[in-house]
């Protein structure tokens, strides 16, 4: 039991996602029906909210004027809500209907909303495009039996994404069928407003769906982050990152607010006896210090199973113990080795990107990958053009055995003998 | 008091759109949410204490979470040991509920006699009162206006982040 009070505002969160990512809900069948209920005035939903809007405005206008600026958008945002909710007779029906149709619906209605729409299916275009590729990556880990399924879903998210968001998916896992309609529909209630942000939602949720059902941890952001820089890098024409890019990623964790990964980075440096940058270089894509890494572990390992082995010999059974820092290294190595099959899964993708690309960048990838293999502490060979033949007439004579070499000398009596 | 997801769509759905945005934009919106229930909730639970042992215990400790799934009102369950040796999560549920107070312990110590004492231990707290006097009616009345908050910041977020094209 938690340590104190301790009040969830919403019940039942825990049950719901469950529900949701085991498939048992489904959770806006009756979506159209909602909506219409949302939509009749004298309905007990809507005034529910129409009464909450009103309280959090006014308890909004309580906050005085604290300048905040998270205040202030909220009232903007229940001031908006608040408006929209007076239009719901009409709004809320055409929301039931198909959501692209409504978009246009909106669009005639607001001078503003035709730019609204076409940023929004842009962005809608990219992320669906983004969700074709992470479900791509999910069906090649999953099934091979999924490769027809995959086809279709990426014909289906290409042509459909012109058209709607919500239609988007349609041949991808149930799931995300469900998702999509509860989170576009649900926002409608909300007005113009709410049904981009709905729709835009909706888009999202093709990504997030797998985010969800992996169970999100904390090693999720890095990955996202480490293939955001494995992408520039294969734009850019190579298979790797660059110094740069490597000092960035590193950047990313230590000025992160939240310094759980730099403090978890340090605790594992700690254990394996290097600097914390050092360690950050390695899972920010630095290969060589990577492997520098993972050998390092992987000595400590086999150290410590060779103690515990000795330990064994000598007392039997109960010496034979597995220590927490034994623990922690092999976790360690474990996390490593991940990243490395990470870091060359990212390498041969953007290999492949880089073979799309065509041979043109085939040079360029040469000459970089040429760089790469210059150490970082740089030690540099010049050639420089003189003349020498002074030099070598010089060098010729001393091997003939002779030369005569003028020699003027001067006694300094600064050493402090005096001449005599 | 508390609003089921079950009930609420647009609680399921402010949940799910948290759940689908880009974390960078979902951390902003937490923080932009706690700034504002945080100064609120203590407020709430300051305007309900009647002692100063509540004072301690039950308002000084009032904290807000925000989750991407919940906004969870909390109390009492950070601090130090108060000068009676308890820290406030021993004494919260005594505090917020109220007790036995003709409870009568005998205790240890004797006198020259070697007669027991009595004493009662639970004199300090008030009556007892099942439904909770200072955090559970603070409570029930900011739940309504943090869900309502909670949704309207989400779909605000969610829809400014589209208009921006991010």
């Amino acid at each position: 039991m938690a340590k104190g009070i301790s009040i969830g505002i919403g019940s039942d969160t825990k049950a719901f996602l469950a529900g949701i990512k085991s498939g048992v809900i489904a959770p806006l069948e009756d979506a159209e029906d909602t909506l219409k209920k949302l939509g009749d005035a004298g309905d007990r939903a809507g005034d529910k909210i129409e009464n909450s809007v009103d309280g959090a405005e006014s308890s909004l206008k309580s906050l005085g004027d604290s300048g905040e600026r998270a205040a202030k958008d909220i009232e903007k945002s229940a001031d908006d809500a608040d408006s929209s909710l007076k239009k719901l007779g009409d709004s809320g029906k055409r929301a039931g209907e198909d959501l692209e149709d409504s978009m246009r619906g909106y669009q005639q209605e607001t001078k503003d909303s035709d730019r609204v729409f076409r940023e929004f299916s842009d962005t809608v275009r990219t992320e669906s495009r983004d969700a074709a590729r992470n479900l791509k990556t999910n069906f090649k880990e999953g099934t091979d039996g999924a490769k027809e399924g995959l086809s279709e879903f990426k014909d289906e998210a290409n042509s459909t994404a012109k058209e709607s968001a919500a239609s988007f998916d349609g041949s991808a896992e149930s799931i995300v069928g469900s998702f999509q309609e509860i989170a576009a529909n649900a926002f409608s209630g909300f007005g113009p407003a709410g049904a981009a942000a709905g729709l835009a939602a909706a888009a999202g949720i093709g990504v997030v769906t797998s985010v969800i059902t992996q169970q999100i941890d904390d090693s999720e952001e890095l990955k996202a982050a480490l293939s955001g820089a494995y992408r520039a890098a294969a734009e850019a024409g190579r298979a790797y990152l660059d110094e740069a890019e490597v000092i960035s990623q590193v950047n990313d964790v230590l000025f992160d607010e939240d310094q759980a990964r730099s403090k978890e980075a340090l605790k594992n440096a700690n254990a394996l006896g290097v600097t914390r940058i050092e360690y950050l270089r390695a899972m920010a894509g630095d290969q060589d210090a990577l492997n520098n890494l993972i050998g390092i572990a992987t000595k400590k390992e086999a150290e410590g199973n060779a103690e515990r082995e000795k330990a064994y010999e000598a007392g039997g059974r109960r010496n034979y113990v597995v220590s927490q820092e034994d623990q922690l290294i092999s976790g360690i190595l474990g996390k490593l080795e991940t990243q490395k099959s990470l870091q060359s899964d990212l390498t041969q993708r953007a290999n492949e990107s880089l073979a799309v690309a065509g041979a043109n960048t085939e040079e360029a990838r040469k000459l970089t990958s040429t760089l790469a293999q210059i150490p970082r502490d740089i030690s540099v060979t010049a050639k420089v053009q003189a003349d020498t033949s002074a030099f070598d007439r010089t060098v010729a004579a001393i091997k003939r055995g002779g030369i005569d070499i003028p020699v003027s000398l001067r006694v300094l009596e600064s050493f402090g003998r005096k001449t005599p | 008091m508390r609003i089921s997801v079950f009930a609420s769509k647009e609680f399921a759905a402010a949940i799910l759109a948290l759940k689908a945005m880009d974390r960078d934009i979902a951390k902003e919106t937490r923080k932009a949410l706690k700034s504002v229930t945080d100064g609120q909730w203590r407020e709430a639970v300051r305007g309900r204490v009647e002692t100063a042992l509540e004072t301690r215990v039950l308002s000084d400790t009032a904290r807000v979470a925000v989750s991407d799934q919940n906004i969870t009102l909390k109390s009492a369950a950070v601090g130090r040991a108060l000068s009676g040796g308890l820290k406030p999560s021993e004494l919260a549920h005594s505090a917020e509920f109220g007790a036995d107070r003709d409870f009568v312990r005998t205790v240890a110590a004797r006198g020259k006699t070697g007669k027991p004492y009595d004493r009662f231990t639970r004199r300090q707290f008030r009556p007892r009162n099942l439904k909770g006097r200072v955090v559970y009616p603070a409570a029930a009345k900011v739940i309504p206006r943090f869900a309502a908050l909670f949704v309207q910041t989400v779909v605000r977020t969610t829809h400014e982040a589209f208009e921006k094209g991010a």
